[in-house]
């Protein structure tokens, strides 16, 4: 299942090693600092994040995420 | 009697630069870490921000390649900076996500740009959109956060650039837009804007060509695609 996995900022993010062996690219960024990365996470990354803590996952963004306004 | 008997259109390959061909690369179990070019050229896509699976990797599906969120593919530096050329794309319409930023470049100057070209150049945009409505073309827009697909804008070396899109086949606009003069890229997107944004879409065809191609070339490469579709079980409403 594709989740989302929100984090405090990128310096927690940073802190993450996926014992699948996943690597961790570029992130989306929201306007609180907030991180995210989306993927169809195996279950041994799932419990991992799970068992991390202050990490948010969903199959949608947290209620309260917003995104940055483009400079379009 | 008087019988008008019409050739079969076929996907122009005249002076192509890139051909991207998911459900080819499906059929032939060649799924993995590169977006394939079938143009002979050699000018693969790489999934993702590594060339291990991670999270930017879009999902290979039945029908399309799947752009998700975070998802993109970076494409050979140099694959689209002719003098003249074209870039279709050709999203699986029945899972239209919305967004779609087709090529990203350089976001560090903060500005926008989806679609660079050097020197001068005269840039035909061609862009086959399905079940597309005045709507799907905002959703097909180039520029992030912009209505219409005109308010596009449009960067380049040089003097004023002419831009035409298409919207199934058929000619919408023609604009000259003046843009700024940026760094040459030092990579190409499909599906996210370094710095911020990614787009969603799935991607069934994409063509790059290093020439401009006609408005019945268009017109042409339209039809086919929508026979392809047909034939590979996708029905247009």
């Amino acid at each position: 299942m594709n989740l989302i996995a929100a984090f405090e900022n990128q310096q927690a993010l940073d802190q993450v090693v996926f014992p699948s062996g996943l690597l961790i690219g570029n992130p989306i960024v929201g306007l609180d600092g907030r991180v995210a990365i989306k993927y169809d996470f195996v279950q041994i990354d799932i419990d991992y994040l799970t068992n991390l803590g202050n990490v948010y996952l969903g199959e949608d963004f947290p209620a309260d995420w917003q995104f940055p306004i483009d400079e379009n | 009697m008087n019988l008008l008997l019409q050739k079969p259109k076929k996907i122009s390959t005249l002076g192509i630069l890139a051909y991207y061909n998911p459900v080819r690369q499906i059929v032939e179990a060649q799924q993995g870490q590169q977006l394939l070019d079938y143009s002979g050229l050699g000018n693969h896509a790489n999934l993702g921000s590594t060339g291990d699976s991670d999270n930017n990797d879009p999902t290979w599906e039945s029908n399309d390649l799947n752009y998700d969120t975070d998802d993109y593919t970076s494409h050979p530096l140099g694959i689209f900076n002719p003098t003249s050329g074209t870039f279709e794309v050709v999203m699986n319409p029945v899972s239209n996500y919305g967004g779609l930023r087709v090529l990203g470049s350089d976001h560090s100057a903060g500005t926008s740009s989806e679609i660079r070209t050097f020197a001068n150049a005269t840039v035909l945009f061609g862009l086959t959109l399905f079940n597309g409505t005045t709507s799907a073309i905002a959703n097909a827009s180039l520029v992030y956060g912009s209505n219409l697909i005109y308010t596009c804008s449009w960067h380049y070396n040089g003097v004023s650039t002419i831009m035409r899109s298409y919207l199934n086949g058929n000619p919408k606009n023609v604009v000259n837009l003046l843009g700024q003069a940026v760094a040459p890229d030092i990579a190409l997107y499909m599906g996210y804007w370094p710095g911020t944004s990614y787009s969603r879409f799935k991607l069934y065809r994409s063509l790059f060509y290093g020439r401009q191609l006609s408005a019945p070339e268009i017109w042409d490469n339209y039809v086919a695609h929508k026979r392809e579709l047909k034939v590979n079980g996708v029905i247009l409403t």
